[in-house]
């Protein structure tokens, strides 16, 4: 294909020329405001802890964590357009793998996690595949009720699962609380750390600073495929799928990838997530009517804006401090239905995902670099012009796009 | 083994909740070409309607009134809901297909803090007791959700083929700009289907309150059957979303009576996964209509 | 330029058909049919290096659907496809490209999402999961000299939407042009462009076959073509009834009844 010898017509190394971007790109003072700004945000998530008692650290950690199955949404749904209301499924295999393999198997989570990784990246290929046929809302289907099979198959084998799950899978309960990566001195975690408060002290930040790696980890990986020549495929593909044709690339091989990428990187986050802060179980990790952990994941992307990568984590930290405004709220009473403000949770947020999609389906993130350009603008004087491209059009926006001309393809078909 | 017959008449009643449930998805797809996933949730709004009506603890009237009142709730929420909402992006499906999934979790979760908690309820059948037929005894409640919903059925089926408003909803469903030219007004149509549809899902809530307990989140498991229901019989398909209820409902009453009753809500969505994979355009896609 | 009657005479298929050898893009009896509906009866024809084959048929004459066979987007039913004396028939679309066979969209496929630039820009996007491509911005100033060749260099950072009719034209073989291809098949180039507007397109197409890319040229009509196409073929219901050089063509009774009260020729 052309690319190679392209690149020579140009003249010089293209890869010392690339290496060499890259480096320029990550030169903090450089970068553009919202770069800097966003700098700014994980330097915050640095020293979080150092305003935070032991105990109040589970949450952020939670958040954490939360930011990468967003993350993990994004580069599959916001990205190709291919919509996932499952995603837990992917978080689910990772976490319940690890776990028992540890607690059945006797097997370290420093193997199972790496285990769990793949096995949800299996799971990627295995909904990743059927998807390359499925189109619009049957794929909603398959993705929506998958996440369920997966819930009753905990239940069916509840007490053993031959070979794989010699004790099974635990039904509602999960199959226990596996070892833990971080415990104090003498509690059987993978590394013991001080005794007594102290060591509740370090396992609460071994766990924060552990998720908070992971997290920029899976950031720095998902940015660098998404602002590669891949991303402009995945957003392609999005927009229309012969004109990836049309161009030599392989749509299936991209939206297979960006699936399996998915699962991986949710797949590592779940299993982590059940050796730290999370006991795995249907509702631990799937959530209420084991659907809810899949549509939170879906509105914290929606919240923070699609096809960014970045607005998943913007997305997950409203979704997390809406949860603790109000429930923080629990003197404040209702006057009439006679009840706490706290107890109206997750009402004010669905509210706010609902007041999103449909006033700013762009997602905050975008509004308010937007806002942040037109204040610049009128800084220096100028008038501010709009986005020249790309920021007309949302991702969600191409995302319906897709979706409706397969909605007409079926709906024609029907008749 | 429990009687063959009795498990026959469960299967029946459930299916024929199932396909009232799965009619009222259907009509507002093909109607305005909406997967509406607030669906459930007008499910569990009849539900709580009747048990605010007809519980004793509540107000006690009779169950009847509860069974109308939960229709007419359902049926006005479901009005508010198109012309509040629905109406403004209607255009947009995905943006439609989430927003109706956060809006139906806004439901149950309101249900859950200001009426019932997180606990079950119930309300009472309206018609309780047993009948013995040729040596089978049955709940007076499955004969009467299998009758009612057959009646409810037929008069879909007569209401959509033979009166002037039936037969514009199936010319909108066929083609709002072919609806357009013979001077259809299709937000009325919209409107009246959602009025329809969500009146049918409250139905389906209180009666299955009465045949078993209601909860908060009681409508979140029936609209993912309704989903299924409605993929395997075709999208907008009515003929195809009774005979898809009724093959997920036998298909499940069988399953849970003779094998696992941990098979719950496992072996449909499992059937129906292969049948997607086998054929992604659903079982009927292409003929019934 | 190429010798027509020389190829001329080895394009005429004997008893035996076409081989794999006979042009750089060979079709023999290629067949597609809808349901019972025959798009295409058996079509076979060649085209040779460096050749710019006009393809020529009234409307709903089956051009699309050779078009799209040849280039993967339909499955024959039945017959070969070779390209440079490869076998290549069924091969999926993208996997035609990377042959080193483009095709431009009749009703155009931009992206609407980005840049003129950056739709060129994807033509030349490596077909790899993970690579750093595109992050230094080589692909862009090779995108950029690509816009430049075809005259779209004053609209580099317009939306497609923006672009006038011919610049949409111009786009799409700016997209193919990137993909590196020996064939271009170009889909109705001049349809509804001022003459001028011909005229220079006409020499950026006449270029690239200078430097050595084989052209097929679908159209309609004749109308502009006479003076780019070397040899045009001319098909009705799927099937060839007649071919040779275009000024000849024109003349052919067959033809002439083929567009007898429809388009001029």
């Amino acid at each position: 294909m052309a690319t190679e010898s392209d690149e020579s017509v140009l003249g010089g190394s293209t890869s010392a020329e690339r290496r060499r971007a890259v480096l320029e790109k990550l030169n903090p003072l450089e970068m553009p405001i919202r770069f800097q700004l966003g700098l700014l945000g994980i330097v915050g998530f640095v020293l979080l802890p150092t305003q935070l008692y032991p105990d109040q650290m589970g949450r952020p950690t939670n958040l954490l964590f939360l930011m990468m199955f967003a993350m993990s949404w994004d580069v599959v749904s916001g990205y190709t357009g291919q919509l996932s209301f499952g995603h837990a499924f992917f978080f689910a295999v990772g976490g319940y793998t690890s776990a028992i393999l540890d607690l059945q198997h006797g097997i370290t989570p420093v193997i199972g996690i790496p285990v769990g990784m793949l096995l949800a990246g299996v799971g990627g290929l295995l909904i990743g595949i059927p998807a390359l046929r499925l189109r619009g809302p049957y794929l909603s289907l398959v993705t929506l009720i998958i996440p369920i099979i997966l819930a009753k198959l905990f239940t069916l084998f509840n007490n053993s699962l031959p070979v794989l799950a010699p004790e099974g899978l635990g039904g509602r309960n999960g199959p226990g609380l596996p070892t833990q990566l971080f415990g104090i001195d003498g509690s059987g975690a993978v590394l013991e750390l001080a005794e007594g408060y102290s060591g509740i002290q370090q396992t609460a930040l071994a766990n924060y600073y552990l998720a908070l790696g992971l997290m920029l980890l899976i950031l720095v990986v998902l940015l660098a495929v998404t602002r590669s020549s891949a991303g402009d495929v995945f957003t392609a593909i999005r927009e229309d799928e012969d004109a990836v044709a049309a161009a030599g690339l392989d749509a299936s091989r991209f939206k297979l990838f960006a699936f399996v990428l998915s699962a991986v990187v949710g797949g590592l986050a779940g299993a982590v997530w059940v050796h730290t802060v999370q006991t795995p179980s249907p509702l631990g990790i799937l959530g209420q009517d084991d659907i809810q952990t899949s549509i939170d994941v879906i509105i914290m992307s929606i919240l923070g804006g699609t096809g960014t990568i970045v607005g998943p984590i913007i997305g997950a930290v409203v979704f997390a401090l809406s949860a603790v405004v109000v429930g923080g709220l629990s003197d404040v009473i209702i006057p009439v239905a006679d009840v706490a403000v706290a107890d109206l949770r997750p009402l004010p947020l669905l509210a706010a995902a609902m007041a999103t999609l449909v006033f700013a389906p762009g997602g905050v993130l975008r509004a308010n670099i937007r806002l942040g350009r037109r204040i610049l603008a009128s800084a220096r004087g100028d008038e501010y012009e709009g986005e020249p491209i790309g920021g007309g059009d949302s991702a969600l926006g191409q995302i319906i796009e897709k979706y409706r001309a397969e909605l007409r393809e079926i709906i024609d078909e029907r008749r | 083994m429990t009687s063959a017959a009795n498990v026959i008449v469960t299967a029946i009643s459930i299916s024929s909740l199932y396909a009232i449930i799965a009619i009222g998805f259907t009509l507002i797809f093909g109607v305005g070409g909406v997967l509406n996933f607030s669906h459930g949730a007008l499910i569990t709004i009849g539900a709580e309607a009747s048990y605010l009506l007809s519980n004793p603890t509540n107000l006690g009237l009779h169950p009847a009134l509860g069974l109308v009142g939960g229709m007419v709730t359902a049926a006005v929420v479901g009005a508010i809901l198109y012309l509040g909402v629905v109406q403004f992006v209607e255009d947009e499906p995905v943006t439609l297909l989430i927003l109706t999934f956060i809006i139906g979790f806004f439901i149950q979760h309101a249900c859950r803090v200001f009426i019932t908690g997180t606990s079950d309820f119930s309300v009472d059948q309206v018609t309780p007791g047993e009948t013995t037929i040729a040596g089978v005894t049955l709940f007076d409640i499955d004969i009467f959700i299998f009758v009612l919903a057959a009646v409810l059925i037929a008069a879909t089926g007569v209401f959509v083929s033979r009166t002037k408003t039936g037969k514009a909803i199936l010319a909108v469903s066929m083609s709002e700009k072919g609806a357009a030219v013979v001077g259809i007004d299709a937000r009325k149509i919209n409107l009246i289907t959602w009025l329809l549809a969500s009146a049918f899902a409250g139905i389906a809530g209180v009666l299955l309150t009465m045949k078993q307990t209601g909860a908060w989140s009681m409508g979140t498991q029936p609209l993912i059957l309704a989903f299924s229901i409605v993929i395997l019989g075709g999208l907008g398909s009515i003929k195809g979303s009774v005979v898809g209820a009724y093959i997920i409902g036998f298909t499940e009453t069988i399953t849970t009576s003779y094998i696992s009753s941990s098979l719950q809500g496992f072996t449909a969505l499992v059937l129906l996964i292969v049948l997607l994979l086998v054929k992604p355009e659903g079982l009927f896609g292409r003929e019934a209509a | 330029m190429s010798t027509d009657n020389e190829s001329g005479e080895r394009l005429t298929p004997g008893q035996q058909g076409f081989g794999p050898s006979d042009g750089v893009l060979v079709a023999n009896d290629l067949r597609k049919e809808f349901g019972g509906l025959t798009a295409m009866d058996d079509l076979s024809f060649a085209v040779q290096e460096q050749e710019i084959l006009g393809f020529i048929g009234p409307n709903g004459a089956g051009k699309s659907t050779t078009f799209n066979c040849v280039t993967g987007f339909y499955g024959p039913t039945g017959g070969n496809v070779w390209f440079k004396g490869e076998d290549v028939t069924g091969l999926e679309s993208h996997e035609m490209v990377q042959k080193g066979m483009a095709r431009t969209f009749q009703d155009f496929a931009p992206l609407s999402d980005r840049t003129v630039v950056r739709n060129v820009a994807l033509s030349l996007a490596p077909d790899e999961l993970l690579t750093l491509a595109g992050v230094s911005g080589e692909t862009e100033r090779l995108a950029e000299e690509i816009c430049r060749r075809v005259g779209l260099g004053d609209q580099l950072e317009e939306t497609p939407g923006e672009l006038p009719h011919a610049g949409m034209l111009k786009l799409e073989i700016a997209k193919a042009i990137a993909t590196n291809p020996d064939l271009m098949l170009v889909d109705e180039p001049f349809a509804g462009l001022s003459s001028g507007e011909v005229q220079e397109l006409t020499e950026v197409l006449l270029s690239l076959r200078d430097n050595g890319m084989t052209l097929i040229v679908v159209d309609h009509n004749m109308r502009g073509l006479l003076n780019l196409i070397d040899r045009a073929f001319v098909i009705q219901f799927g099937a060839k009834i007649a071919e040779g050089p275009p000024d000849e063509i024109t003349d052919d009774p067959k033809v002439q009844e083929a567009y007898l009260g429809g388009d001029e020729i």
